[in-house]
């Protein structure tokens, strides 16, 4: 009993550190863009291979502990919960890598216009993502609900974004391509934030959740 | 109470049973010795009597011994028996002495044959008691012996009541004695098991780590000793854990007061020390639970690969690390091991360096602005200068053009050079010039005509919005200084038919406001912290268009600060900005 307790501590580590290089890549990316540091956006190109080794390593983990101990309730709460927050972490992961490439294209020309939106809707993100990990190492649900209501504010800017470039493409046609570089960028900040939502709805079912013994009973 | 202490009923039972043990040895042998000396003194009273009668014997014939022997035994108050040599029983006082048996083997009549006084006592079964016999030859009284032999009797029935006699004051005496030393015994005891608990209950609370009041001295023995030397550990001990939590408390206070983030794994990676600083920078809650994963604080990959090489390698290290979970402040991190007794560990020490990194940018920014700013006049007036000499001064259309063109970009060098000049005395701390008494609404007066005339160029509308004077101490020049350089800004950062205003007044908490709005292009919040920097442009092309030194803002916040004012900005981004310049009242 005490070595599974071990692992599940274990399971949750290694879902924290996951987070961890997650933010980490999410900040690099972003700066690379507005900072012009191409160095930076190696380096999260580089560090992308060690998340998608984390996401097997989770999901193996987490595939041994169900077979081999069966757990109930909370326990297993925090299993599937488990599961699927590293799915939403390696998906951010890929959009930072996402974020990235766009940077790198960007970096060659000259910038479109000063980023100020972007930049704000970065933070937004990251805050996000912050808070969500935080509301699950704290199992915390008022911190779950607040990055929740977060997601609005994220999908405003993006679509103020959206409209912005819109405008300068029908004005500056040669700088199309850069735009949508942007657009493209704003968009995968958008969608880190969806999934930093996803974590922060996974975080309050492990904290209220519902028996699922009694679900799938209710079901047969 | 005491009943129930094990040592108490030690000591009881041990002196009951010793005092129990003596008496009744004492008893017994005193009980003895008593009987034996009765009989004794009956011996010899039956001895004497013996004699006596034994001396009268010879003189008495054969056939009057029966006679001699009743009338004898009626004064002797014992049983006489007279035998002859070969032990036939010539007379009885009790008995006929034809019914007796041989008496030859009787122990005292053998004895006496032999010529001594023998004793013996036998139970006899005619009179179902036991009687002491005394039988010795007859002899005396000059005449030559008889052959006969003389023995009396007496019951030991007396003798046996006066030996119970003795026996019962014996056991009377010793029972009392026995209950006497029983109660002292007792008293002893239970004063002795008292002492015994004192010291047992005080060692108790030692261990305990309570410190009960001292032990009372009492006799001097070794157990007064054991209490001394106790008091003695005890009082130590007292002072011992004292001086340590004294210790601890103060260790304690210096950690929870520094402003430097200190925290302390073990070889788990677990926490093992985190102080207040360090919880507040990463955003937890203070205490932090025990042997709490790292990870579960701070998950930042830089910070955890700083740790675990410190704790791998034992090395030192410093890093710059803007920590996500610190809302991106940059730190600078110092990590070394801790040598512990048992395992490896190691300890951070966050620094909060993001002002000061700050700082730094801000400098070379300003480095790189200025010489940028310098550079581009100065490469104007070489450029046309060297087009002159060329040849351009004896081009007379363009000649004269050139040259006001040299003059005009060494108006901008000039006025960006004492626009420093006046930042650098602002920012040097030297003593103010005295400050005089002003008139606000003079002052904004002066700046309102100084901005006048641009103002109609750019079709900007100014307002003055309540203006009603007040008086501030500071300097007439620098106030009026800094207005114009905020009018000027409102005029400029703004739209054909823009609009500003101006007001004065006085605020609910007693302070003078001079307010300066404009609905112009406004500034974004990214920027707003930082156009009070040198230098510091929001959109770099504009600002040169306008002919800005980039100095403005920081002289007006420098010249309202020499003053003891503040300044405050709102802006919205299309929509327009605000400037407040505070200033304590006279």
């Amino acid at each position: 009993m005490r070595h599974f307790l071990e692992e599940l501590e274990g399971l949750q580590k290694r879902l924290l550190e996951m987070g961890g290089l997650v933010e980490s890549a999410i900040h690099d990316s972003v700066v690379s863009l507005t900072e012009k540091d191409e160095e930076r956006a190696r380096k999260v190109l580089f560090n992308e291979a060690r998340i998608n080794q984390m996401e097997i390593e989770v999901d193996d983990l987490v595939t041994r502990l169900l077979a081999l101990h069966q757990p109930m309730a909370g326990d297993l709460r925090l299993l599937t919960s488990a599961l699927k927050i590293n799915n939403d972490l390696e998906r951010m992961g890929d959009l930072a890598v996402n974020i990235v490439e766009r940077s790198l294209s960007l970096l060659k020309g000259p910038p479109v216009k000063p980023l100020i939106d972007i930049p704000q809707m970065a933070r937004l993100a990251e805050s996000m993502v912050h808070r969500s990990l935080d509301a699950f190492v704290k199992r915390d649900a008022e911190l779950a609900r607040g990055v929740l209501l977060s997601d609005d504010a994220v999908d405003e800017l993006r679509d103020t974004i959206y409209h912005e470039l819109v405008g300068f493409m029908e004005q500056d046609p040669p700088s199309i391509s850069r735009c949508l570089d942007l657009v493209f960028v704003a968009r995968n900040l958008e969608r880190i934030a969806d999934h930093a939502t996803n974590i922060a709805e996974d975080v309050l079912f492990l904290i209220k959740g519902i028996d699922v013994r009694h679900h799938a009973e209710s079901r047969s | 109470m005491t009943l129930r202490s094990p040592i108490f009923r030690k000591l009881l039972l041990s002196s009951f049973l010793l005092i129990i043990g003596t008496v009744v040895v004492l008893d017994y042998f005193l009980t003895r010795y008593t009987a034996s000396r009765e009989v004794r003194t009956v011996e010899q009273l039956l001895a004497s009597q013996a004699r006596i009668l034994a001396g009268d014997l010879p003189s008495v014939r054969e056939e009057d011994l029966q006679d001699w022997a009743r009338r004898a035994a009626g004064r002797a108050e014992s049983r006489i028996t007279v035998i002859e040599r070969g032990g036939k029983v010539l007379a009885d006082s009790q008995h006929d002495p034809e019914t007796m048996e041989n008496h030859a083997g009787r122990p005292e009549v053998r004895a006496a044959l032999e010529g001594r006084l023998g004793t013996s006592i036998r139970h006899s079964a005619t009179l179902d008691r036991d009687l002491l016999y005394l039988a010795l030859p007859a002899t005396g009284g000059g005449r030559p012996p008889s052959g006969l032999i003389l023995r009396v009797a007496v019951p030991l029935q007396e003798v046996a009541e006066s030996i119970a006699e003795v026996r019962w004051s014996i056991l009377r005496a010793s029972l009392l004695a026995a209950l006497l030393a029983l109660v002292a015994a007792y008293f002893f005891s239970r004063s002795f098991t008292r002492r015994i608990r004192q010291v047992q209950s005080f060692a108790e609370g030692l261990v305990n780590a309570r410190f009960p009041e001292s032990l009372p001295p009492g006799p001097e023995d070794e157990l007064g000793a054991l209490s001394k030397s106790l008091t003695n550990v005890a009082g130590q001990l007292r002072d011992m854990v004292q001086r340590l939590s004294l210790e601890g408390a103060r260790r304690e206070a210096i950690l929870s007061s520094m402003v430097e983030g200190v925290l302390a794994v073990d070889h788990e990676l677990c926490v093992t020390f985190c102080n207040k600083a360090f919880a507040r920078a990463v955003g937890a809650d203070w205490p932090v639970p025990e042997r709490l994963p790292v990870l579960e604080l701070v998950r930042d990959p830089a910070f955890l690969n700083m740790l675990t090489s410190t704790l791998v390698k034992g090395e030192l290290l410093r890093e710059r690390i803007q920590l996500a979970a610190a809302a991106g402040r940059l730190f600078e991190v110092q990590a070394a091991p801790l040598e512990a007794p048992s395992r490896r560990g190691a300890i951070a020490l966050l620094h909060d360096v993001t002002d000061v990194e700050r700082l730094e940018r801000v400098r070379s920014d300003f480095v790189a602005n200025v010489s940028h700013e310098l550079r581009t006049p100065l490469a104007a007036i070489q450029g046309y200068a060297e087009t002159l000499l060329n040849g351009a001064l004896e081009d007379s259309e363009n000649n004269r053009r050139f040259v006001e063109i040299i003059r005009s970009h060494a108006i901008r060098l000039n006025s960006i050079a004492s626009d420093l000049l006046v930042l650098s005395e602002l920012e040097s701390g030297q003593p103010a010039p005295s400050s005089e008494e002003i008139s606000v609404l003079e002052v904004v007066q002066a700046a309102m005509c100084s901005v006048g005339s641009e103002a109609k160029v750019r079709n900007v509308a100014i307002h003055c919005g309540d203006l009603s004077d007040c008086r501030i101490a500071g300097h007439r020049i620098r106030l009026e200084q800094a207005l114009v350089n905020l009018l000027d800004n409102a005029v400029k950062f703004n739209r054909l038919g823009g609009e500003v205003w101006i007001r004065t007044g006085q605020s609910p908490e007693k302070e003078m406001r001079i307010e300066v709005e404009d609905n112009g292009i406004g500034i974004p919040s990214d920027d707003l912290p930082r156009i009070f920097e040198r230098f510091y442009r929001v959109d770099k092309a504009r600002s040169r268009d306008v002919g800005g030194t980039g100095l403005g803002l920081s002289i007006v916040k420098h010249a309202v600060e020499r003053m003891g004012g503040k300044v405050a900005v709102e802006s919205r981004l299309g929509k327009g900005t605000k400037f407040s310049l505070i200033f304590p009242n006279l």
